[in-house]
């Protein structure tokens, strides 16, 4: 790794810490840390720490009890509709995306270890604690968080594989790139329009369904929001498929983890590997990649043909990378799962 | 094989790659419609870090990437202050930058060219030295004409796009601003590199739109708009060459 300077050390950290996560990740510690918080001589200690140590007295058992119900699992125990409960898994997804740009930006030598060890233990540590939260991780998947704990010896979680950091030093400025997509991504209120639409978050009934309709066939009458959605998800493929063309092949999975459930949610369907057992949830999924490849050539009629069927090559281009990153994420989730 | 380090400011969407000597010229990278600092020039940023200081000519050049968030962005003139402020720290050496630069080149796509265009004819937003030490301009997919995809279905509203639309009023205001001050102002003159395969912007106009100030004769390449600025390799790379002969 090539030596940085304190002040470029601050200034990484800085830029990891603040990005459109820094709020909901300070929420989400506020709702699921521990009642007494986590323990700060633990935390700053040199050894490992273990996450169950933090399960002590009744405060917590409770604390851990009312936390079991906002974070179950929505596939196997009924959908979530309650805004509070919405908002504190938002805020717990989000914490993990930090948790996860940790884990990356060390893997890529962006930033050494043990300039974020400490806030990265904190962050386990509150976020973790409990036997919810840790379900909440295992059914939504969070690979990298897993590596980031046993890089910094938080124990309780399940033991992977865990990277060198990278002597290429061509993978922090990559890395750079990536994090300013993910700024991008995640600032860009059109961009989380989609997601959250993905997420069958809807402003009229049967909105989802009257824009696939409408996407099939312009000639119907078009939901209030479709040129918001259809905005939005051409900008969601843009950016991807922006931060993906960087890499290596080798890197699809790593850098693709970070927004494996969008990719899920795109491509309608959960991650499966051959022998596993069907999951009645991708049932309801829808797959608007095929969506989008297909039909929205149909939706520029301002264009000039020739300009149109560049856009609508491009478009498929990009949503042909974004499978390919979704199909190394998908292997690299069954191989975690599979591992003893 | 020599690497450079970089300065990387996500909150200020900027990064700069520089030598390990104090390199005293500054050539400043600025994106277009979209993207960001960085990933719309794809490798480049790694590959100038990478293979920078074993080019005779870009060894003494470090290179600064900046950016902007599109939707924050309402006019061209918005672009040109971020890069006039870079310009200004630029030649005083005051931080985030170690010391003093003495020469400047403006390279810029799309959107971004507009933002170039825009600070070369605005006198105010000048640094006293900076024409002077303007030692190229070279502008990548220039929309001369607009952009044909800003009327993509109606899409992409906000109000950068509207001045990115085809004979759009900031466009032609911007076209005579330049007309009108190039004689007295007498900046190097901008080279342009259009995509015969360029779809978004077009290359035709480089015949029948003219700014002042710009070579008589464009560069045309079998490019897309894209892929223009997206070197995938350092030695057999047109896009390295074209930076190489404007930073000679």
């Amino acid at each position: 790794m090539m030596r940085l300077t304190s002040d470029e050390i601050a200034a990484r950290a800085s830029g990891l810490n603040t990005g459109p996560w820094e709020a909901p990740t300070r929420r989400a510690l506020e709702k699921l840390a521990p009642p007494d918080g986590p323990d700060r001589a633990l935390l700053a200690a040199p050894s490992p720490i273990h996450l169950l140590s933090h399960v002590i007295g009744p405060a917590a058992r409770a604390r851990a009890r009312q936390l079991k119900n906002p974070l179950r699992s929505h596939y196997t125990q009924g959908p979530i509709s309650d805004p509070d409960e919405i908002a504190m898994r938002d805020d717990l997804d989000q914490a993990l995306l930090q948790a996860q740009l940790y884990e990356l930006a060390v893997q890529s030598s962006y930033i050494p270890v043990a300039a974020i060890r400490s806030a990265a233990r904190n962050l386990l540590v509150g976020l973790l604690w409990s036997d919810p939260a840790r379900d909440f991780l295992k059914t939504y998947e969070y690979p990298a968080v897993l590596m980031l704990a046993q890089r910094v010896e938080v124990r309780g979680l399940r033991a992977v594989r865990t990277p060198e950091p990278s002597d290429r030093p061509q993978d922090s400025v990559r890395f750079a790139a990536f994090l300013a997509h993910i700024n991008e991504f995640y600032c860009d209120a059109r961009v989380v329009a989609w997601t959250r639409f993905m997420d069958d978050y809807v402003v009229e009934p049967g909105e989802i369904g009257r824009f696939i309709r409408y996407m099939r066939d312009p000639k119907l009458s078009a939901p209030e929001r479709a040129n918001m959605m259809i905005e939005g998800a051409l900008l969601f493929i843009a950016s991807l498929s922006s931060a993906f063309q960087l890499l290596d092949k080798d890197q699809y999975a790593c850098f693709g983890l970070p927004h494996a459930y969008w990719l899920q949610k795109f491509f309608g369907q959960l991650f499966t590997g051959p022998g596993d057992a069907f999951n009645p949830a991708s049932r309801s999924m829808f797959n608007w990649s095929a969506l989008f490849a297909e039909y929205l050539p149909l939706h520029t009629p301002h264009v000039q043909p020739e300009v149109a069927a560049f856009a609508a090559t491009t478009l498929r281009n990009d949503i042909t990378l974004l499978g390919e990153v979704f199909c190394a994420v998908k292997q690299v989730v069954v191989d975690a799962r599979a591992a003893p | 094989m020599a690497q450079r380090g970089f300065q990387d400011r996500q909150g200020e969407h900027w990064t700069l790659i520089n030598g390990s000597s104090a390199n005293r010229r500054l050539a400043i990278f600025v994106h277009g419609f979209l993207g960001n600092h960085l990933t719309t020039w794809g490798r480049l940023p790694e590959l100038l870090q990478l293979n920078a200081d074993a080019d005779p000519v870009l060894a003494a050049w470090d290179f600064l990437f900046i950016g902007y968030s599109t939707p924050d962005v309402v006019t061209y003139l918005d672009i040109a202050r971020l890069i006039s402020t870079q310009l200004d720290l630029a030649c005083e050496g005051r931080p985030p930058f170690a010391n003093k630069y003495e020469r400047f080149a403006l390279l810029g796509h799309s959107l971004g060219t507009l933002g170039i265009r825009q600070l070369l004819c605005a006198k105010a937003l000048h640094h006293p030295e900076m024409l002077a030490n303007l030692h190229s301009v070279l502008l990548f997919g220039t929309p001369l004409n607009g952009s044909r995809l800003a009327m993509f279905g109606g899409l992409f509203g906000g109000a950068i796009a509207k001045a990115l639309e085809p004979r759009n009023p900031q466009l032609r205001m911007l076209h005579a601003w330049t007309e009108s001050v190039y004689p007295s102002m007498n900046w190097r003159r901008v080279k342009l590199v259009l995509g015969t395969d360029d779809q978004v912007v077009g290359f035709d106009h480089g015949d029948l739109i003219k700014f002042a100030g710009d070579e008589p004769n464009h560069i045309l390449w079998n490019f897309d708009h894209r892929s223009m600025v997206k070197p995938t390799s350092w030695e057999t790379s047109t896009i390295r060459d074209l930076i190489v002969g404007a930073l000679t």
